[in-house]
């Protein structure tokens, strides 16, 4: 029961700091068509301003600080590189946002080296947020998970709450008939992806203490983020939750799970046939937990392509 | 005629000087990931031959010219290696250097093992102090090839025995590895080890590879199972997410693993690394007088104390100066096969103990050196205030694992 109740908690979180990651890619897909794979970038660099910073003034003004200027960068990002490649297709802007993830990865590792650098959480962090069934929970994930729920209902109520939020979702939708309206859709453009890479950074600021801070992180986030997009579908907010839950609790659970196709055909009777032929159906859950995610997404492309919550075109 | 008697006693003086034969250059290339994600752990190995060359050319090089280092970087790509390689063979490279990557090196061993069969007399010699695959040493086995590093069974039989004489192989063991080969055979040698040290093995997981990035579950299963002591190959970004995760929850477990010196490995775990045991080729404490001195002299060449995997291509570069010094030819050519045929029965007397070369596989055999992680070591790593505290120095006797059975060498005629 205990082990249910851990891994339910640690999947739960670790589906929120990858929604926070996802939640930007999401937004900018669906409203601009753009696949940006630059922007698990954008998370190595809060990680690595927030590292930087927390250096210098603290772990508190490193948050704070960090996912800011990780949102100038994104907005000028938008308005000096993808604009200029918008008339072209969306080909041109996948090789773009392909070429800058590279470079943001080499810059990277000029300035601070191929190996981790040690961000690690605060003090004030270091101790129990709770006790559950006898052990302490780590107080550090549960902040974790509180900034992300945050930032879930901060971007929620600005979507549908405000003016802006009301004029961003209506050219998700339809941005040709908004800008007739008169609406300035490249400034709206702008600051959507500007917002995106704020949560990225945001989640690097607080996914790189949590996790590690190294060079590598950017390639293994791209992958999650992706699988994220897709299977809660292009543009939904709510969808990228569902899924990045969905995938954490996902990855979690797998870990516990040690068994096979074998153990299924056992109930059959069949197990001594199903590990003879081997190969996939002695294959244990537990050895591809971190696959499942990409499995996931390959099913969810089979039967539902537009994404649990998406809508087809 | 005058002119013509002048020309002809110029022309029959040059014929009858003896042209002396240009001494030849060893060449040795150095074929290795310099660049992509997993560059990092190529960086000890060049470092180490870098330094094992100078010390080569400090003593006289071979057959009287200094030894040359062609470094190429392959990337960590099958086809971009088959392009060094044809490089370096056509820039006279006779000595090939990898390490890191077992795949890489077994299909370096199996292009080195045709080319020499289809170019008699030009055989190159692979010299891979750093690629750990068992099967490079049973069924890839070659006369051409030249394995220097330790690999899991080795390590394992080092240190499981050790972590019981000092109490800290507990009765229950968890073991955790990564899903390849090298973590499968962590696993096996894991699971042989501990029942002869009289424990248990009270749950086994293989993990992906450097893609995990949640270790959590992991640390709850280990929780539920009971287990006092967690036996792990992990190395990179997995060692440091496990231990971290097993800091984070609490969890008072022994961790024997052998990769904890890779640089911002310690600085990133903290304190929650203290008392893990490490096991390694080498250890900065280890060898006394001797292996201070070495310690100093590796840190005037190249910048830094010898860590991580530093030592290991060091000393097999020192093992390959032993055996060019009884292989110099008189006509000063370079003799592959007498290179060979010496390396095959050199040895080396490194501050911590014998390196010696066994005839039968072409595996090394040398001393390892078991450490634990602890504030009071006497030299601090990764800018901590932790360090590698010396336990034991294995002698190689105790180190080697048997000679495989599908290891069938065939030699060449001498």
């Amino acid at each position: 029961m205990e082990f249910l109740v851990v891994s339910a908690l640690n999947g739960l979180i670790y589906g929120l700091l990858l929604f926070m990651v996802a939640a930007g890619l999401t937004l900018v897909f669906g409203m601009m068509g753009i696949v940006n794979f630059a922007h698990a970038s954008f998370y190595m660099i809060g990680a690595y301003l927030a590292f930087t910073i927390s250096g210098i003034a603290g772990f508190w003004v490193g948050l704070l600080v960090a996912p800011l200027i990780v949102a100038v960068i994104g907005m000028g990002v938008e308005r000096f590189a993808l604009r200029r490649v918008y008339d072209h297709g969306p080909s041109q802007q996948l090789l773009l946002t392909f070429g800058l993830a590279f470079v943001c990865e080499e810059l990277i590792k000029t300035f601070y080296g191929n190996y981790p650098v040690a961000y690690l959480q605060p003090h004030s962090l270091d101790g129990s947020a709770f006790t559950v069934f006898g052990a302490s929970y780590p107080a550090y994930r549960f902040f974790v998970g509180v900034v992300a729920v945050l930032m879930f209902a901060t971007l929620y109520l600005l979507l549908h709450g405000t003016r802006i939020g009301i004029i961003v979702r209506a050219a998700v939708q339809r941005p040709a008939m908004v800008s007739a309206l008169g609406h300035n859709v490249s400034l709206a453009f702008l600051l959507v992806f500007g917002v995106g890479a704020w949560m990225a950074g945001m989640a690097g600021a607080v996914g790189g203490a949590l996790l590690t801070t190294s060079p590598t992180i950017a390639a293994q986030m791209t992958i999650l983020a992706f699988v994220v997009v897709v299977v809660g579908g292009l543009g939904s907010l709510n969808g990228a939750l569902l899924a990045s839950v969905i995938i954490g609790l996902l990855t979690s659970f797998s870990v516990g799970a040690n068994v096979s196709f074998a153990d299924f055909a056992a109930l059959f009777g069949q197990r001594a046939l199903a590990e003879q032929i081997g190969g996939l159906l002695s294959l244990r859950v537990n050895t591809i937990a971190g696959s499942l995610p990409v499995l996931l997404m390959l099913l969810v492309l089979l039967t539902r392509p537009a994404g649990l919550l998406g809508e087809r075109d | 005629m005058k002119r013509c008697l002048l020309t002809s006693v110029m022309t029959m003086g040059l014929a009858v000087t003896p042209v002396f034969a240009h001494a030849e250059a060893l060449k040795i290339a150095f074929i290795e990931t310099m660049s992509g994600p997993t560059a990092q752990t190529s960086i000890p190995y060049l470092e180490g031959i870098r330094y094992g060359v100078k010390k080569i050319n400090d003593a006289g090089g071979f057959n009287g010219e200094p030894v040359v280092l062609m470094e190429y970087d392959n990337a960590g790509d099958a086809a971009t290696t088959t392009d060094r390689l044809r490089a370096a063979i056509s820039a006279g490279a006779r000595i090939i250097v990898q390490s890191t990557s077992s795949a890489i090196a077994a299909q370096i061993s199996d292009y080195i093992k045709r080319y020499n069969i289809r170019n008699k007399g030009k055989e190159l010699i692979f010299f891979n102090p750093g690629s750990e695959s068992h099967t490079l040493v049973a069924e890839k086995c070659n006369f051409w090839y030249f394995k220097f590093s330790s690999n899991p069974f080795i390590r394992d039989k080092a240190l499981v025995p050790t972590m019981k004489e000092r109490g800290a192989l507990g009765s229950a063991v968890y073991s955790i590895n990564q899903n390849y080969s090298y973590g499968q055979e962590y696993q096996k040698a894991q699971a042989d080890d501990v029942a002869r040290a009289g424990s248990k093995i009270v749950g086994a997981v293989l993990h992906d590879v450097s893609k995990i990035q949640d270790f959590s579950p992991y640390v709850a299963q280990i929780k539920e199972s009971g287990a006092d002591t967690v036996l792990s190959g992990d190395w990179g970004n997995d060692v440091i997410l496990l231990m971290r995760a097993i800091g984070a929850s609490g969890l008072k477990v022994t961790v024997g693993n052998c990769c904890l010196d890779t640089t911002g490995t310690l600085s990133t775990v903290g304190h929650a690394a203290i008392g893990a045991y490490l096991v390694k080729l080498y250890n900065l404490e280890a060898g006394g007088d001797k292996g201070k001195a070495f310690n100093e002299d590796f840190k005037s060449v190249i910048g830094h104390y010898p860590y991580n995997e530093e030592p290991t291509p060091v000393f097999a570069m020192m093992l390959l100066a032993n055996a060019l010094a009884s292989a110099q030819q008189p006509d000063h050519s370079v003799n592959v096969q007498a290179i060979a045929e010496a390396l095959e029965g050199a040895s080396y007397d490194s501050p911590i103990g014998r390196w010696s070369m066994r005839k039968e596989d072409h595996q090394a055999l040398f001393p390892l050196t078991v450490s634990m992680v602890s504030t009071d070591a006497a030299y601090k790593w990764d800018g901590t205030d932790m360090g590698f505290k010396l336990v034991k120095v294995v002698p190689p006797e105790q180190t080697a694992i048997p000679v495989a059975e599908e290891c069938k060498m065939e030699r060449p005629a001498p």
